[in-house]
């Protein structure tokens, strides 16, 4: 080691310890990140970042019914039905919670954006079948994409999944699968 | 602590025979408070130390244990107080028991020379740096038994990096610590108080370049020696779980931690009386000072900022540096820390004759090097400005949250 490296050695520990502790207090200074969950919420800070991938859910209103997403799923988490007839409809429409592991590739698959992860997390329930998340609660007439066009407004994201964990927090109710109705009864349904 | 005893025997006006009980009695009483006091101090800085960790690393630290989670401390100690005390079938169950103990009492035992005012010290040795030095190596035992006597992969080879990092580093400690001991002329700790000045410019860390520099050195070196990060090797958890300490549970295991904290202060108050003044207030000559007992509780409190001050930059080290490698920690003791500190004392002991040669010297240099302080401090605190400026998130100083 000739003398300029040894100098150099001591000359570079002290000039970079000397600016890692001028980073380490301008952080003391600043706010901290964290979020004091879930009792101490401040309502001005969103809880998690915008491309956060919490629960999935699904828009049933721009929904193709293509089943994309679920060839795409790597572990078989989403369930989809759709009946088979002059006039298709999707009957269910399932995404198993507890099995899923938000990798997002659903969500890259999906030509309409209809499936996409939400900002919700929290879903604790007692049991881990509770964790299957029904979209469908009546058979749904899947969406026509009309070319050159604009996808309608969906709902906004978050609030259908939020629907069904604060109606599967107040109790547990057995799921019957919805009956497929006959192609003539009705036209047009709106979507759950 | 015998001027003290006579002290009080004139101010009672006790006969002379007493003398000896008094003695006792006020030895009892320092220990007492000597023991009080590290263990208050252990304990409320592993509750700071882990609120400065939080702002640091942009999170909150524990905070919910009373105002601003202050009593998350006494909360830890009477968990671990509540455990059981588990000692494993294959331990050496002896030396298993009392290692916690000679790790605790040897970090303890440097509190007998420690000075808190100018008369209250357990005593005063005439050879105080070296019994430092000495007593020190009780940890460097207890350790090892610790490592032994666990009968574990991961504490023998913790307890073995940290007697070799401990011994390694004990050299430049002693070595940084002569660079002062030249010019005060003296190893008792409160004669080099009293031979540096109250003002800032008369600390024995400027008193020459030399110094200067060992104050750095003594003050690695003594985070090496202590196992503090970035040189807590012997704990490293990545690699070792914990380190010496890992078959321990209960209040053993807080014994450990005990020592790990009250030797912060340990560092900060040798460090405090030997480069930066000790008890010293400016414009205050020792006897005036020894003579009134609201000037020794000041400079009991100087003395304590100082202290403080420095084991606040030990704490804010811990999170701003990565760990060592424990090849880079044996270079940069014997290539780099070694080498220096034997440099050092040599510039010393030449600014110490120069200094007696011409007494002008000593001021301009004592003088100059202040302002240099001060304007790395102040270049500092524009980087630190700089770092502020330069990022989104604003200045947040509400330390309640």
């Amino acid at each position: 080691m000739s003398f300029s490296e040894y100098y150099n050695n001591i000359k570079n520990s002290v000039v970079s310890i000397f600016e890692g502790m001028a980073v380490t207090f301008s952080w003391m200074l600043r706010r901290p990140h964290t979020v004091q969950y879930p009792d101490r919420v401040e309502p001005s800070r969103p809880i998690v970042q915008q491309r956060f991938r919490g629960l999935l859910e699904v828009d049933l209103n721009i929904c193709t019914g293509c089943l994309a997403c679920q060839r795409t799923c790597p572990i078989g988490v989403i369930m989809i039905e759709v009946s088979k007839g002059a006039e298709r409809y999707i009957t269910r429409f399932d995404i198993e919670a507890g099995k899923c592991m938000y990798c997002g590739l659903c969500v890259e698959a999906c030509p309409t954006g209809a499936i996409r992860h939400t900002g919700e997390f929290a879903f604790s329930v007692g049991d881990i079948r509770k964790l299957v998340l029904h979209f469908v609660n009546e058979p749904v007439k899947p969406y026509k994409p009309v070319k050159d066009a604009e996808p309608p407004a969906g709902k906004e994201v978050g609030s259908i999944v939020r629907e069904i964990v604060n109606r599967r927090r107040e109790g547990y109710t057995q799921y019957i699968p919805p009956a497929v109705p006959e192609v003539s009864s009705k036209g047009d349904k709106e979507s759950t | 602590m015998l001027e003290l005893s006579d002290r009080i025997i004139e101010y009672f006006g006790l006969s002379h025979q007493y003398s000896l009980i008094v003695i006792v009695v006020l030895f009892f009483v320092y220990g007492l408070f000597a023991l009080t006091f590290g263990s208050l101090f252990a304990g409320i800085t592993s509750w700071y130390e882990r609120r400065i960790a939080g702002r640091m690393q942009s999170r909150i630290g524990p905070n919910r244990v009373g105002y601003q989670g202050f009593w998350q401390w006494l909360a830890d100690g009477l968990k671990c107080w509540f455990k059981e005390d588990i000692i494993p079938r294959d331990t050496d169950s002896l030396l298993f028991r009392i290692a916690p103990y000679l790790v605790f009492t040897g970090v303890l035992c440097t509190f007998v020379v420690i000075p808190f005012s100018p008369s209250v010290v357990g005593s005063d040795m005439n050879v105080g740096i070296v019994y430092i030095i000495a007593i020190t190596a009780l940890v460097v035992a207890g350790i090892l038994m610790a490592g032994w006597s666990s009968n574990s992969k991961w504490t023998l080879l913790g307890g073995i990096r940290s007697t070799a990092q401990m011994i390694s580093y004990e050299i430049p400690v002693a070595l940084s610590l002569i660079v002062v001991i030249i010019p005060a002329g003296t190893l008792s700790l409160q004669k080099i108080i009293i031979s540096q000045g109250g003002a800032p410019y008369n600390w024995y860390i400027f008193h020459n370049p030399a110094a200067f520099v060992a104050f750095f050195v003594y003050f690695i070196a003594a985070l090496a020696e202590g196992n503090r990060t970035p040189f807590d090797l012997p704990e490293a958890e990545s690699e070792l779980v914990a380190g010496y300490n890992t078959e321990y549970s209960g209040m053993r295991f807080l014994f450990f931690l005990f020592a790990e904290w009250m030797n912060l202060y340990v560092i900060g108050g040798i460090a405090t009386a030997l480069f930066l003044g000790g008890w010293r207030i400016p414009g205050v000559s020792y006897e005036v000072q020894s003579a009134s007992i609201w000037l020794e509780f000041l400079g009991f409190i100087i003395y304590l900022i100082k202290a403080l001050i420095l084991v606040n930059v030990i704490i804010w080290l811990r999170w701003t540096l990565p760990r060592l490698r424990i090849d880079q920690l044996m270079i940069m003791c014997y290539k780099y820390l070694l080498p220096i500190s034997i440099l050092l004392i040599v510039i010393s002991i030449i600014f110490t004759i120069l200094y007696e040669l011409f007494p002008l010297l000593g001021v301009v240099v004592r003088v100059l090097l202040f302002l240099t302080s001060l304007l790395i401090l102040g270049y500092f605190s524009y980087r630190v400005y700089y770092n502020i400026k330069n990022f989104p998130d604003k200045v947040y100083l509400k330390w309640m949250i």
